[in-house]
């Protein structure tokens, strides 16, 4: 505990200079619902309904990780951006990720690196590699009952690293409110989809400068390259198709 | 005893033990041939590589002789001695044989240990009695070998390998008259050479000496008159001696035992601070660490070894001592506690200052910083818990990945181009659905499937984990041939399937016909279907 604490203290101390970096993340769904962008150098968490069953947002936070590691291509691509240099991390203690499906979601497989810490170190490994100057993304399922000073020390690791967290957690079921340190929260359910499409929706639930509450439905085309995620808004079902398909042609045709 | 050696689809003998030679049995010979001469010979497999282990073992022992040993092979004539040469040391050349060579046109490879015994003779007395003690050492070991002491490392290897079993020894003076009656052979010459000398009826290297100088490289090449000089002392030959490296190592003994992890960080600090001086006098950096706790001996708890691997080599104090502290957290002296503390560097590299200055680069700096992460996951995870992915070509889903072979240089970053070169893989993948979660062993699901042929329906309703999945959306099947090649030669028929709430699964269908014996006693086929659960699209 002595050593918890002073490690603690060493992550207080820090320099100027070290806020948070607002960006847009080249989804639209997302970047309508915050329009500031998402903070860099923080932690974001993707809630999900136990309830439903085991579904993990796995994808969206795939293709949020994809936008923020500046592999989306479009117009404004963000060339400074300080996370296009660095890797993505996935805890996966349960040993089921597919990385294939990860490089067919347009993420080289160089810039992955898979990390398959056991129940009891999943905090403290996410810790780490938050902490991490070369870690662009952490991507992580984070245990029930986490304390004010687990979440609290994800974010000060973040915010050290200038990384950002993509952090997965169930949804607490008593609707009290959970102990969190996160910059945004976001809601995922699954939604009805068809034959080639999967849909999320997904609701923004905290977030500074955001529509709270609101929520867009995420589809994941299979007809297309998988990459392509549309984006509508709810409940209007207006088709919001953007620059990622486009590229995707070209690159096909290519 | 024969060794047996093969080139290509041919089995012949490399060397033959003494009484398979006195059974007609010779090096070259085909396998098929010797034992049709020898049938009750015993076969060994030709293995060169723990050979040259095994000399140079023997070499190192040599070294309670003198400092300076050399592994020779006779056939590396054209080897380029790196170390500058001193003139005329009279030298000891020991050619040990497992086998006896049969004659002089025998075994192309036969090794040899070189020892510069310049000074050290008078330690045992006189070269003689140093030749008596190698020569009874050599025969403890039960290696039948010769030794030969001579001025020059030409002349031993030559007096070596013709002379006699007894220790032959020459000094500078009587050094013509023995070599002169040696056959041509014992100058370490290339066998065209050897076949040309015998050709013009020189047999021995008297008669080569007899000859004119000048026209000894016109006919035969320089490296006839090399060797000539060499064997005579007229030019000087160099040894590569073994080199013997002190292991980078610190290690402590305590006086009482410490069990506190304070106590066991402070020492290993401090043992740590006298590897890191170590490795900067060597201009080396680590790739291993071995940690080393032992208790006292009146106990018998074993030692506790960790060992922390390196992605690139490193000598920083402060980032080495973080990983030990890592790797030492969960460290348990018990009540005993420890009385011993070693670090040992086993694996070592070269590492230059010019990296160093690489550092100034933020994307390095970022690249160097993420493999100290990777260090320190390992060094608390298992070295198993952190993989790097890399595709590979297959038709099986579970076979379209494996974990990436680490870079083991220390220029090259951990950015392996190896992903981007497989573009076939990556098209195969990009057209098909394939889920993120991957279930390492299939589950396999009770499932209702419709139309009722369960060969051809598809699923309607599934079972998992004593949960019913209604399934509201059906895509496939995929079909996927099994690669029979690897044995794996079942064809399996993938579904994507979504339930009422929008879950995905990929499930998959195996079918296997075979037949049965039936009631009436001929056969007749039955089918069986199984499904399973391969993945989940989350």
């Amino acid at each position: 505990m002595r050593l918890i604490s002073c490690h603690d203290k060493k992550l207080h101390v820090q320099p100027p200079g070290l806020a948070p970096v607002c960006r847009g993340v080249s989804l639209s769904g997302w970047d309508d619902l915050i329009p500031n962008g998402l903070a860099r150098r923080s932690v974001h968490e993707l809630l999900f309904d136990r309830a439903v069953g085991h579904a993990l947002p796995s994808f969206p936070a795939l293709l949020l990780a994809r936008g923020m590691m500046g592999l989306v291509p479009s117009p404004d691509v963000h060339d400074d951006d300080s996370l296009s240099s660095r890797k993505l991390i996935w805890c996966d203690p349960g040993y089921t990720l597919y990385p294939p499906a990860v490089t067919a979601a347009g993420i080289p497989l160089d810039r992955l690196c898979i990390v398959r810490p056991s129940a009891t170190a999943v905090t403290w490994t996410v810790a780490e590699c938050l902490r991490c100057a070369g870690v662009g993304v952490v991507v992580a399922a984070l245990p029930a009952g986490l304390s004010r000073l687990d979440v609290r020390r994800l974010q000060l690791a973040a915010e050290r690293g200038g990384g950002v967290g993509l952090m997965l957690r169930q949804q607490s079921r008593t609707g009290r409110a959970d102990v969190y340190a996160a910059a945004t929260r976001w809601l995922i359910s699954p939604a009805p989809g068809d034959r080639t499409t999967q849909r999320w929706t997904v609701q923004l639930i905290h977030g500074h400068g955001g529509h709270l509450g609101q929520s867009f439905l995420l589809e994941a085309r299979r007809a297309l390259a998988p990459e392509i995620a549309a984006v509508h808004p709810v409940p209007a079902p207006a088709a919001v198709v953007h620059h990622a398909s486009r590229a995707a042609q070209s690159r096909a045709s290519a | 005893v024969a060794v047996i050696g093969s080139t290509g689809q041919r089995r012949h003998i490399v060397d033959v033990s003494e009484p398979a030679n006195a059974q007609g049995v010779r090096p070259g010979m085909t396998l098929a041939e010797a034992r049709a001469l020898c049938p009750g010979m015993a076969c060994l497999e030709h293995d060169p590589a723990g050979d040259y282990r095994g000399l140079e073992a023997l070499g190192r022992w040599m070294t309670c002789f003198t400092p300076v040993v050399a592994v020779g092979w006779s056939d590396d004539v054209d080897s380029t001695p790196r170390m500058p040469a001193r003139r005329k040391p009279p030298r000891t050349g020991k050619s040990s044989n497992a086998a006896a060579v049969p004659d002089e046109s025998g075994a192309p490879v036969r090794p040899v240990l070189f020892l510069d015994i310049t000074g050290s003779e008078r330690l045992f007395g006189s070269a003689a009695q140093l030749a008596g003690r190698v020569t009874r050492a050599i025969e403890r070991f039960n290696i039948p070998a010769r030794i030969a002491i001579a001025p020059t490392v030409g002349a031993a290897w030559a007096l070596a390998s013709a002379g006699s079993k007894s220790a032959l020894i020459v000094d500078a003076d009587g050094l013509r008259d023995a070599l002169a009656p040696l056959p041509v052979m014992s100058l370490r010459l290339q066998e065209e050479i050897v076949a040309a000398l015998h050709h013009l009826g020189l047999r021995t290297i008297g008669q080569l000496l007899a000859l004119p100088r000048e026209q000894l490289p016109a006919r035969f090449g320089p490296t006839l008159l090399t060797r000539l000089d060499q064997a005579i002392g007229a030019k000087p030959e160099s040894l590569v001696p073994l080199s013997y490296e002190v292991p980078v190592a610190a290690r402590i003994e305590l006086d009482g035992p410490a069990s506190s992890l304070e106590a066991i960080w402070a020492i290993f600090q401090m043992l740590l601070r006298q590897i890191v001086q170590d490795l900067v006098r060597r201009g080396r950096g680590a790739r291993q660490l071995d940690l080393i706790c032992k208790f006292d001996s009146a106990s018998a708890r074993p030692d506790v070894i960790k060992v922390i691997h390196l992605s690139r080599p490193s000598r920083d104090f402060n980032a080495l001592f973080n990983l030990i502290r890592c790797a030492t957290e969960q460290l348990n002296g018990g009540r005993e506690g420890f009385v011993s503390f070693q670090i040992k560097a086993p694996v070592h590299e070269r590492i230059t200052e010019e990296q160093a200055s690489f550092a100034e680069d933020h994307v390095h700096q970022n690249e160097v910083q993420f493999d100290r992460l990777i260090e320190r996951l390992r060094v608390r995870l298992g070295q198993s818990a952190v993989v790097r992915p890399a595709l590979v070509e297959s038709y099986l889903p579970e076979r379209a990945w494996k974990p990436a072979a680490e870079s083991g240089s220390s220029t090259t970053t951990l950015t392996t181009p190896a992903v981007s070169s497989s573009t076939a893989a990556v098209e195969l993948l990009t057209k098909r659905p394939r889920p993120l979660h991957l279930l390492a062993t299939p589950a396999e699901v009770l499932v209702v499937s419709e139309p009722s042929d369960i060969s051809v329906g598809s699923p309607r309703q599934f079972t998992w984990n004593g949960r019913v999945y209604r399934v509201a959306v059906v895509a496939g099947p995929e079909r996927i041939a099994g690669e029979w090649w690897r044995g794996h030669c079942r064809t399996r028929d993938y579904y994507e399937v979504e339930d009422a709430k929008g879950l995905r699964f990929w499930l998959f269908r195996v079918i296997r016909r075979r037949m049965v014996p039936s009631h009436d006693g001929s056969n007749c086929p039955q089918t069986r279907v199984r499904w399973f659960l391969h993945g989940l699209f989350e």
